[in-house]
């Protein structure tokens, strides 16, 4: 990363393109978060899958099997609340 | 990986010499690796390190779970899901269960980090990336990346399609490497394969033994006599037939596809000392098959008019993630998403043997250098522990004393499962998501082109996928659908 004055010179634009790529990759993601997964999920289809496996308690982003019913904690809070 | 050297017909290549050629392997173990002449050597070993870590955790928490049980919940989270129609990602912070997500994920990032750090200045022995204060910052910019990642991975469209964290953690690293690069400041903190080893030796306490029997002889005829067979026959063709130079290559994807997906992916990676490019390029191509397959097999089983209990053990043997495989089985109803999630669990308790496996015949095969080189550091068998990656070890003994403890009784399975719910699994999150987002960090698209083969990993994917379905729908169809189907309608609900 240490540079002399003439090498850092020619990353100079180099190191502007890099900043303007960077804030291109943000700008998408935000736009498919904002914009296209949004959409997305409004579609019927899809709002009737994601409450079919939400209503399971199922976690389909798990990586291994202690990771699958994602609302096994929330289950476990309420019999504890419903115990006391 | 390819070193620049014209491809040979003669089979995979073998480093002669353990450290030559291994130096810039982003899972490699240190003991390839020579401190510089200006690098001081650190004081304990990665693997010391990741079985330090990992024991200190899994021992408190064991602790801290049997004196205060349930009360111990929600203390340790990461972000969870939101929905991008409905709410703001701030959703994802708050959560849903009896403490706000935000506040087990500072505990998660403060646990890690009071343990963590010290590692990170140990292994760098100095010479890389400041003192304290400089790590200390890597290590939080690290965390909020992690944090996208999981904010990103929450998203319920995202989520339902089974795109992992891990995903989302590699992508945020690479943007950030191949724009603006990896800043000297940063480098301290960037240590993966840290976090790797670490919350393997976790995930070991998840993988209890005592599972195996959940579903009886069928379970392990699906589980454990075909995979083994898939992932032999893919290692074997990918190195004989297609010719693929980089045995870790194709054993990571193998095994990635034949065993449980990322969690086999991570352990076999590490257990053959992978390069951190082909683990990237394993989990893309097994996460982008995952989202079609969790799709179009409960789909296809329905059209052809596939019976649930045998569909759900096929699917369960078949599709490489854990989530996808609980949500395809559900899609075809109760008693296979059921049949689905218990095949998986089986065969994710594989993972252990078979990164074990890995590991012994990486260090007899490919570790141990030339004859010659062999002799001179003493005998064979000293040779192969010395090139053993050791946090194995580690993670081996977590799964048998967490088995132990959760054979002991009810109250011993409780145990284990409270811990591993409300403190390990958390934890074991946080650092596979660090991990991946060092690894992205660390990696340029450049360097993974030649991880692709020449389009040979995806044709080595494939073809292995299809003999895993073909081999599985097999045994599923003679032991689910006919030789103990009385038996399994008896075990279901």
């Amino acid at each position: 990363m240490t540079e002399g004055s003439s090498p850092t010179k020619r990353l100079q634009p180099q190191r502007r393109r890099g900043i303007v790529a960077l804030g291109l990759c943000v700008l998408g993601i935000v736009a498919i978060w904002g914009w296209v997964l949004p959409a997305i999920g409004s579609l019927a289809s899809v709002r009737a899958a994601v409450q079919r496996t939400e209503g399971q308690g199922i976690n389909a982003g798990a990586i291994f099997y202690t990771d699958v019913f994602y609302s096994l904690e929330l289950r476990r809070a309420n019999q504890l609340v419903d115990r006391r | 990986m390819e070193n620049g050297n014209p491809e040979s017909d003669d089979g995979p290549q073998r480093p002669t010499e353990p450290v030559s050629g291994y130096e810039d392997r982003g899972l490699v173990s240190e003991q390839a690796v020579a401190p510089t002449p200006t690098q001081p050597a650190a004081r304990l070993t990665e693997d010391s390190w990741a079985i330090v870590l990992g024991v200190t955790v899994l021992v408190a928490a064991l602790l801290v779970a049997l004196a205060s049980g349930d009360a111990i919940a929600g203390w340790f989270a990461q972000p969870g899901s939101w929905d991008s129609s409905q709410t703001s990602p701030l959703q994802s912070l708050i959560g849903k269960g009896v403490r706000p997500a935000w506040l087990g994920s500072l505990a998660a990032i403060a646990v890690i980090g009071t343990l963590g750090i010290p590692a990170l200045l140990d292994r760098r022995g100095g010479a890389v990336g400041g003192g304290w204060v400089q790590t200390t910052c890597g290590y939080l910019f690290l965390t909020l990346l992690a944090v996208f990642a999981f904010v990103m991975a929450g998203e319920k469209v995202a989520k339902l399609y089974g795109l992992e964290y891990v995903l989302w953690a590699l992508l945020l690293g690479l943007i950030i490497s191949n724009t603006v690069g990896l800043p000297q400041w940063l480098r301290g903190a960037v240590r993966g394969e840290l976090f790797i080893k670490w919350g393997l030796v976790l995930l070991g306490a998840e993988v209890l033994l005592g599972k195996l029997v959940a579903l009886g002889i069928p379970g392990i005829l699906v589980s454990w006599v075909v995979t083994p067979i898939v992932l032999m026959t893919t290692f074997w063709f990918g190195l004989r037939v297609l010719k693929i130079r980089s045995p870790s290559l194709v054993m990571v994807v193998a095994a990635d596809m034949s065993v449980c997906g990322v969690s086999a992916a991570i352990a076999t990676a590490a257990a053959c000392r992978a390069k951190k490019e082909e683990l990237s390029m394993a989990i893309g191509l097994s996460m982008a098959f995952t989202a079609v397959m969790m799709v179009v097999m409960p789909i296809g089983f329905r059209f052809a008019g596939v019976d649930d209990i045998v569909g759900g053990a096929w699917i369960g043997g078949t599709i490489d993630s854990t989530g996808a495989v609980a949500a395809a089985g559900a899609a075809l109803g109760d008693r296979a998403m059921k049949i689905a999630t218990t095949v998986k669990m089986i065969q994710n308790v594989l993972i252990g043997a078979i990164a074990f496996a890995v590991s012994v015949y990486w260090a007899t095969r490919y570790e141990t250098g030339d004859g010659d080189s062999a002799a001179r550091r003493g005998s064979l068998v000293s040779e192969v522990w010395r090139r053993f990656p050791k946090f194995v070890l580690g993670f081996l003994a977590a799964s048998l004393v967490a088995s132990a403890i959760a054979w002991s009784g009810s109250s011993g399975e409780t145990l284990v499962t409270t811990t591993v719910d409300s403190v390990t699994k958390h934890l074991r999150n946080w650092l596979f998501c660090l991990a991946f987002v060092c690894i992205g960090l660390e990696t340029h698209i450049r360097t993974l082109l030649p991880a692709f083969s020449g389009g040979k990993t995806l044709v080595l994917y494939v073809v292995g996928q299809s003999f895993n379905i073909l081999m599985t729908g097999l045994m599923a169809l003679l032991v689910f659908g006919w030789l103990f189907r009385d038996a399994i309608l008896e075990w279901l609900p």
